[in-house]
């Protein structure tokens, strides 16, 4: 059911209610997309050895985006994810500056 | 070598767009334009289609405290307000711009001195000009004060059922604070530059869904970044140090992690878990 005052719900399997662990947030995106996410809370102690549902239908672990979201941290800059530096964003920012100036 | 060398170019340089927007066939009565507009307005519809093709239809609607079977919440729209991966979002921004245009045109007879009610701060429009053809178009205002010209507007753009491009330029030339939009060859490119401590940046490739927002007004400097190549999101706000990183299966979100520092917090698309049937 859809909260009265807030978009959090609660899941069911038929009338049992399931992964009740998760605070589950449903937001209609557009009116044809209906986001429904569940987050949890995890330690930083225990974030390597925790594991998805089983019932989770596709391949991500939550081992590989560990290791995706430490590469990142990892980053001086983040835009080299895309090979590209803050450098490289403030030449453009001047440049379309200077052609107003010409 | 070290200060030889020139920058290598990278996706964000801009290429120079010329427009053709006007020749001898430009109308610039109202009437005409109007008519104009619909076909403007038809064929970016066409265009947003093939963006996000289910788009239309019948749409579904959420209500608090209201209980769904899980077969009744839609996935069909997964570009539309996909901020992850804004492919939507560069035809959606041309939309409005063309309503910029009209707030000029409306107004402002060529030939004639313009008062435009909709231009606000006790300036005026100094200079103005507009023309159209069915595929193209122009609009370029200058506003002042007492004859003194502060802020220079320009839009460009070519569109028909198969292509479209634009810009926008709105440029402060006292201060130097500009908007600069250019959409050209599915590939997008917005600038805001107020001064030093605030600016944005917002690049969209829409063939690949690779983009950047970087939003930098200190204290609250944040970006969102989605590379294609590893179909991931990260996300970055640069005060608090928050991190994420979002695994995406082309244009839907499949599983995040976020770290504030203290906690992880793991998140999921639910549409990809099963045993539950209703919420």
């Amino acid at each position: 059911m859809i909260g009265e005052s807030s978009h959090n719900s609660l899941l069911y399997l038929d009338d049992q209610e399931v992964y009740s662990d998760y605070f589950v947030y449903v937001a209609a995106r557009t009116p044809k997309y209906i986001e429904i996410t569940g987050s949890i809370d995890i330690n930083a102690a225990d974030i390597q050895k925790y594991l998805l549902p089983e019932n989770f239908e596709r391949d991500t672990t939550v081992a590989a985006l560990y290791t995706e979201l430490s590469s990142f941290q990892a980053l001086e800059n983040p835009f080299s994810v895309l090979n590209i530096s803050l450098d490289d964003i403030m030449a453009s920012f001047n440049e379309i500056k200077d052609s107003f100036n010409r | 070598m070290v200060g030889c060398t020139p920058n290598e170019e990278t996706f964000l340089d801009i290429p120079n767009v010329d427009f053709n927007t006007c020749d001898d066939n430009c109308v610039t009565d109202k009437a005409s334009i109007d008519v104009l507009m619909e076909g403007y307005g038809a064929a970016l519809n066409d265009l947003s289609l093939e963006i996000a093709p289910e788009s239309n239809g019948d749409v579904f609607l959420l209500a608090s405290g209201e209980t769904y079977d899980r077969e009744d919440l839609k996935t069909a729209d997964e570009v539309t307000n996909n901020f992850d991966i804004p492919i939507f979002y560069p035809l959606y921004e041309f939309g409005l711009i063309l309503e910029k245009a009209v707030a000029v045109y409306d107004y402002c007879v060529i030939g004639e001195d313009c008062l435009n009610p909709l231009i606000q701060n006790g300036m005026d429009i100094i200079r103005f000009g507009y023309g159209f053809t069915e595929t193209a178009g122009y609009v370029l205002y200058t506003l002042g004060e007492n004859d003194e010209e502060l802020v220079t507007t320009s839009i460009e753009f070519q569109i028909d059922d198969e292509f479209a491009t634009f810009s926008y330029i709105e440029w402060y030339h006292e201060t130097d604070q500009y908007i600069y939009e250019l959409y050209n060859d599915g590939i997008y490119w917005q600038y805001q530059y107020a001064d030093a401590d605030s600016y944005m940046l917002y690049y969209i490739d829409e063939s690949t869904g690779k983009s950047i927002k970087y939003y930098h007004n200190t204290p609250l400097d944040w970006c969102t970044i989605y590379d294609p190549e590893n179909q991931t999101v990260y996300h970055e706000a640069f005060l608090s140090g928050e991190i994420r990183v979002d695994q995406f299966d082309g244009m839907s979100v499949l599983a995040g992690l976020a770290y504030d520092g203290e906690t992880y917090t793991l998140s999921l698309n639910f549409h990809y878990v099963t045993d539950w049937n209703r919420l």
